[in-house]
């Protein structure tokens, strides 16, 4: 007996956009998501220009135009931006393509209390993920800021 | 080509690209590991001296290709998962990105590969 | 938190408090909106029992979902200032009592009524990826001679991911399904590992279909938010992981699984006699 389908009114309720920036006391990783998204559109959005850049090497006139042009006034500091963003991409990239293949997680278990939710025992991947790319930036900052004297 | 598979090649892209944009990275950052002062290597000397290596030649091919490949595909990720889109819109947005993807990619080879030659 | 907000709470005693809840007709209303009502709290009062006494002394209309009241229906899941809950299995005093407690249906569905979703969509991309052992071996499924060995390791492989009741809370938290109409969802996903990693099914390749479709697993991140979110502690985003590790070995190493044999009854073996023989058959060949 085929039963009509009902089609009741309703009022759509997804989070959006704006889920991925805030909708929760949800933990570190899922913050780290969007991090990750945002870090990688600012690295892929760079390496477009950066080939337009880059392409001129071929002539010495042409190269050292196009480098007056970039090494004059904010553009600098927006590449160390993207420095830090990839920085931070690559290394939680490595924590992600770990955990994307089951490591550092925990071993399925009965949910019998005490257990250990998988996302709790990888932690100290995100911990470590944050003090490497803090080291990481801090030196490139160092060299950047210091060294070459922007 | 599948999804996994697909899948399968942004992180090894990504894996690679730990290595050969670490190089670059040390390469433009940290010259004195590699040989050249800090100061020069800007230079279009120091540029058209690397072009002509065939350790650069290499890195750099496989830079170009991974670093493509890996942002594209995260930003066709990311196209796919903030809309509704039908299966027709879905083609038509894996066809620009492809050729996109090949036209920067033919662009950039160019450049390295001519600076070699040349 | 709880232990800072129960000495908070101490000091409310006999205080109502405030729930501020999301009202929405889709007879009568344009779009939702908010209702606040005033409680006076019991002990012990989740906030189940809060909308039930709303619904019993203030406004009959409220309409909310409920069955088992003590966490294993799944019916009650909707969001308590901002995240998702099983309302039966929430206590109204984790809250701070001074401040209004916000309750909204879950996220991430479209709202049916008041804080009722629909779970339509929910329940189809569940039928989907096939939850139901597949084997090739069809009349060994269609004429059962024994059953099939599974040894307690094999067990614990996939039986927590066994739990998970279907309430809905991990879609709620997913940021993918915060977007993403189409995807498939932790729940879904975490029940096709549940499938593949039980030593019985050999079902992988038929779920790939779904599983490696442009909205499948690979849409999936790794945000952990959806385990955070599971009140029965399946771990959804574990599972989902341990897929993706299954779909390549699958895929790139090619293993192939052999799924678990009929258990053998050892030879040389009688019965005890106190123990009854099977009934017949009822049912006719």
């Amino acid at each position: 007996m085929k039963f009509p389908e009902l089609k009741p009114k309703t009022y759509p309720n997804n989070l959006g956009l704006p889920g991925w920036a805030y909708a929760g006391r949800y933990g570190f990783e899922r913050y780290m998501y969007t991090l990750q998204r945002i870090t990688g559109l600012g690295v892929l959005l760079y390496l477009l220009m950066h080939l337009l850049v880059t392409g001129q090497k071929l002539d010495q006139t042409r190269w050292e135009w196009v480098m007056e042009l970039v090494t004059k006034g904010p553009l600098p500091i927006g590449e160390f931006l993207v420095f830090v963003a990839a920085v931070f991409h690559a290394l939680n990239g490595i924590r992600l393509l770990l955990t994307h293949f089951g490591f550092l997680m925990a071993r399925p278990a009965r949910p019998i209390y005490p257990f250990t939710v998988a996302a709790l025992k990888q932690r100290w991947a995100v911990y470590l993920v944050f003090v490497v790319a803090a080291v990481i930036v801090g030196y490139g900052a160092y060299e950047f800021f210091l060294i070459v004297q922007h | 080509m599948r999804e996994s598979t697909l899948w399968m090649l942004h992180l090894l892209a990504g894996a690679v690209m730990l290595v050969v944009l670490g190089i670059h990275f040390g390469v433009m950052h940290t010259g004195e590991l590699f040989g050249i002062p800090s100061e020069e290597v800007l230079t279009f000397a120091s540029v058209d001296a690397r072009s002509g290596m065939s350790f650069y030649l290499v890195v750099y091919l496989i830079l170009l290709a991974a670093g493509l490949y890996h942002g594209l595909y995260g930003l066709r990720s990311i196209i796919f998962e903030i809309s509704f889109i039908g299966p027709g819109v879905r083609k038509a947005i894996n066809f620009i990105l492809v050729l996109g993807g090949w036209g920067f990619f033919f662009y950039g080879a160019y450049a390295i590969i001519a600076g070699f030659v040349v | 938190m709880s232990e800072k907000n129960t000495k908070a709470n101490q000091d409310h005693v006999g205080k109502e408090v405030m729930f501020r809840v999301l009202r929405y007709d889709p007879d009568k209303d344009i779009a939702p909106y908010f209702q606040s009502f005033k409680l006076k709290p019991e002990h012990g009062m989740t906030v189940l029992d809060a909308l039930m006494r709303i619904k019993e002394t203030q406004d009959p209309s409220l309409s909310y979902r409920k069955s088992c009241r003590m966490g294993i229906c799944g019916s009650c899941a909707m969001m308590v200032n901002g995240f998702p809950e099983l309302a039966c299995q929430t206590q109204i005093s984790e809250y701070d009592l001074d401040k209004t407690i916000e309750v909204r249906p879950l996220a991430n569905y479209p709202i049916l009524r008041d804080l009722v979703p629909d779970l339509r969509d929910f329940i189809r991309m569940h039928e989907s990826i096939k939850p139901y052992i597949l084997r090739r071996d069809t009349e060994e499924l269609d004429k059962p001679t024994g059953e099939f060995a599974q040894s307690p390791e094999e067990l614990e492989r996939y039986v927590q991911f066994a739990y998970c009741i279907k309430c809905g809370a991990c879609l709620a938290a997913c940021p993918t399904n915060a977007t993403d109409v189409n995807f498939t969802g932790p729940q879904a996903l975490t029940a096709a590992y549940r499938y593949v990693a039980d030593s019985r099914d050999e079902g992988l390749e038929e779920r790939l279909a779904v599983l490696d479709g442009p909205n499948g697993i690979w849409r999936c991140h790794y945000a952990g938010a959806c385990s955070e979110a599971c009140p029965k502690g399946v771990d959804p985003s574990l599972g989902i992981q341990l897929l993706k590790r299954e779909i390549f070995n699958y895929r790139v190493l090619g293993k192939k699984k052999r799924p678990a044999p009929v258990a053998e009854t050892p030879e040389g073996v009688e019965r005890r006699e106190d123990i009854p023989q099977a009934p017949e058959k009822t049912v006719l060949e």
